[in-house]
């Protein structure tokens, strides 16, 4: 592959991961809204958001740590976008494997605590702790379905995993349970109810985002899109066979989105102690037993 | 950004720090604010702070003629504003020796029902949201919405009616506008079931309002509480039944009550009196299709010229947040020469709130506030 075609997908590939993710977010809110019995936002909203956001004059800023928190998180996951395969472009795929995404994957939770900190509202500091605490529960059971899913195709190559899942079947009919406990955690991942605690609007201000504005909150906005596209694209690549074309692999990545949002809408949130004990109960323990079953298979 | 802003932050040296949970809080409700002291998200001491939405409605009522009041008292309580016309309306009715007619005293019950109704949809509503389950605060929003629609229909009025005056009613209401009424409370009645399903079953719900924001009957009786927060100590207190007005006499209804006295137990006794007040409705619906009586209030002297007997007056009604009262003192003159209001509010949301929140954590304040069903306009009336 030319230095020239690498340099294409490095671009592309974020691009579209944005793109996607605004469409995704989009669904997100309008499926959300007529179970609410609402209209839901117009078919570019999410864009028109970001984009207000960023024409906004900063007035105040809380510091250099601040500013480097919000690069952080943006850049964890831009980053992250190229080491996901989708049809068509493999980017840095076989220069890093699953374990580097993962990696990449915490860095956004780092460096949004890293920036949140720096504002010393209380608010946002409790939001930090609890996005923190919150991360430390969903990520044990991911990682065990990481470790189980590798286990099973013996490698940690998302583009061979896609292609042994072609030559075979998908990940979600040959590993179920540890398709069901992906499920769960990924849904914990995108802070969705009953998993919500660190954004928590009546308890602790929207946590996070109170002393986020204009291009800060912006950069939020952007960097939700690009969290939803990186998760489902994962748990695709990992359970859904991935995808061949896009015509394939697109409407794999809404259905993955689809179901957190369906939950959602019916749940109150978990106090703080009950996301962490039910986390590591439920899905780490369907984890476990699916990683037992790939161990016992061979 | 500017370069001042690119300075360390010195932080308190103590573990304790000072949050202000409103007045613009997503968790608090109306125009109000807790001062409250934390250590980690434990509250050690809380404050109430209100008087954001302090407008001296007494003190206008004193500079407006007696008429011209009626349309100043529903504004008191948004969510709930027909028992502050009721309750005005008894007090100017003692005062002057009216003799309401009957229907009037029907279509206030009417009025009083559906305002409960939308209210306790609006308090639950607001309570789900605080747990984070949105979904039941849009419905309720919106199921709120069409009785809004009904009352603009009653009285051209949605959210203040004005409808109830001295002396009974502004408008009758026909046949056809009960049936409406009626085809509405087929529709609630169906939605009680979804409600239950999403909401009050629903085990993480359950989960975090059992046990949180205890009070017992002693603290209850002691505190001033009264309404449903009073039923879900256990204690079967309501004026509607203890010390009857309108025609509350002759429906027949139930006290909802709970016993144990937390949030949980404050939302179902709401649940509770919702289907009471459906079937409030259905039996004032009945008997005013029956009635052919078209009498709806009596004779009033020239508003512009009125004077009320001079005199004193206690009355209360039984609002969807307690007990509400009205102390109104007339010297004979066209203007009230003192209107006290005791909203219920003003005892569930200052001690009430500050002792139940102290000790508990944060994540519960805006839940408990919201359980007690607090109406900031009626603290800083």
């Amino acid at each position: 592959m030319s230095g020239q075609h690498i340099f294409l997908e490095l671009i592309l590939m974020p691009l579209l991961a944005f793109m996607i993710g605004l469409f995704l977010v989009l669904m997100m809110r309008k499926v959300r809204a007529r179970i609410e019995r609402r209209v839901g936002p117009p078919f570019l909203q999410p864009l028109w958001d970001i984009i207000k956001l960023y024409v906004k004059k900063m007035q105040i800023s809380h510091g250099v740590i601040h500013d480097l928190g919000i690069i952080m998180l943006l850049g964890g996951y831009i980053t992250a976008e190229v080491f996901l395969p989708v049809p068509g472009m493999s980017g840095f795929t076989s220069q890093g494997d699953i374990i580097t995404l993962i990696y990449l994957m915490m860095v956004p939770s780092l460096g949004l605590a890293l920036g949140v900190g720096q504002c010393a509202n209380p608010n946002g500091s409790i939001g930090i702790s609890r996005a923190l605490t919150a991360m430390l529960a969903y990520d044990i059971p991911f990682i065990v379905v990481i470790a189980g899913a590798c286990l099973y195709y013996g490698t940690t190559d998302l583009t061979e995993i896609i292609a042994l899942q072609k030559s075979q079947q998908w990940g979600l009919l040959s590993m179920p349970i540890l398709a069901l406990a992906g499920l769960i955690a990924i849904h914990a991942m995108l802070g969705k109810e009953p998993f919500e605690i660190y954004v928590a609007p009546a308890e602790i201000a929207t946590g996070p985002m109170v002393e986020m504005s204009g291009k800060y909150l912006g950069s939020l906005f952007v960097m939700q899109c690009l969290q939803i596209y990186t998760i489902t694209v994962l748990y695709t690549s990992l359970f859904l066979g991935g995808g061949y074309t896009w015509f394939d692999f697109i409407p794999k990545l809404f259905l993955v989105a689809l179901l957190p949002v369906m939950i959602t809408v019916i749940f109150p949130r978990y106090k703080t102690d009950d996301v962490l004990r039910w986390l590591w109960k439920w899905p780490t323990g369907l984890a476990l037993l699916g990683l037992a079953i790939v161990v016992l298979q061979g | 950004m500017r370069a001042e802003n690119y300075q360390a932050v010195t932080h308190p040296e103590s573990h304790e720090f000072e949050l202000n949970f409103g007045p613009n809080h997503p968790g608090i409700e109306g125009n109000y604010a807790l001062k409250v002291r934390v250590n980690g998200d434990k509250i050690v001491a809380a404050k109430a702070d209100g008087g954001y939405l302090h407008r001296g409605f007494e003190k206008l009522m004193e500079g407006r003629l007696w008429i011209q009041n009626i349309a100043l008292v529903p504004r008191i309580c948004v969510p709930d504003p027909v028992p502050m016309e009721m309750c005005y309306a008894l007090g100017v009715e003692d005062l002057c020796q009216f003799e309401v007619p009957e229907r009037a005293n029907w279509l206030r019950v009417l009025q009083l029902e559906l305002s409960r109704i939308a209210a306790h949809l609006f308090t639950f509503g607001g309570h789900a949201a605080t747990v984070g389950m949105y979904s039941n605060m849009f419905w309720g929003i919106a199921d709120r919405d069409l009785i809004l629609d009904m009352f603009e229909q009653m009285t051209g009025g949605r959210v203040y009616h004005m409808y109830t005056i001295p002396g009974g009613v502004r408008r009758d209401v026909g046949v056809e506008q009960l049936d409406k009424i009626s085809d509405l409370l087929d529709y609630l009645e169906k939605r009680l079931s979804d409600y239950d399903n999403l909401f009050f079953n629903n085990k993480i719900f359950i989960q975090r309002a059992r046990d949180t924001g205890i009070l017992t009957p002693k603290q209850a009786l002691s505190w001033g509480v009264t309404g449903p927060n009073l039923r879900a100590c256990g204690l079967a207190f309501d004026v509607r039944r203890d010390d009857a007005y309108l025609c509350y006499d002759q429906i027949d209804f139930d006290i909802a009550t709970e016993t144990a006295g937390d949030a949980l137990a404050r939302n179902l006794v709401r649940r509770k009196e919702l289907a009471q007040s459906i079937y409030i409705v259905r039996q004032v619906i009945d008997y005013l299709k029956k009635d052919k009586s078209t009498h709806i209030r009596c004779q009033i002297p020239n508003p512009l010229a009125w004077k009320v007997p001079a005199g004193e007056t206690y009355t209360r009604v039984e609002s969807s947040k307690g007990e509400l009262s009205f102390y109104i003192v007339s010297n004979g003159g066209e203007k009230p020469y003192r209107v006290h209001v005791r909203g219920p509010s003003s005892m569930h949301a200052v001690q009430v709130l500050e002792k139940l929140v102290t000790g508990g954590r944060l994540e519960d304040v805006a839940q408990i506030m919201f359980s007690l069903d607090a109406c900031p306009p009626e603290v800083d009336r």
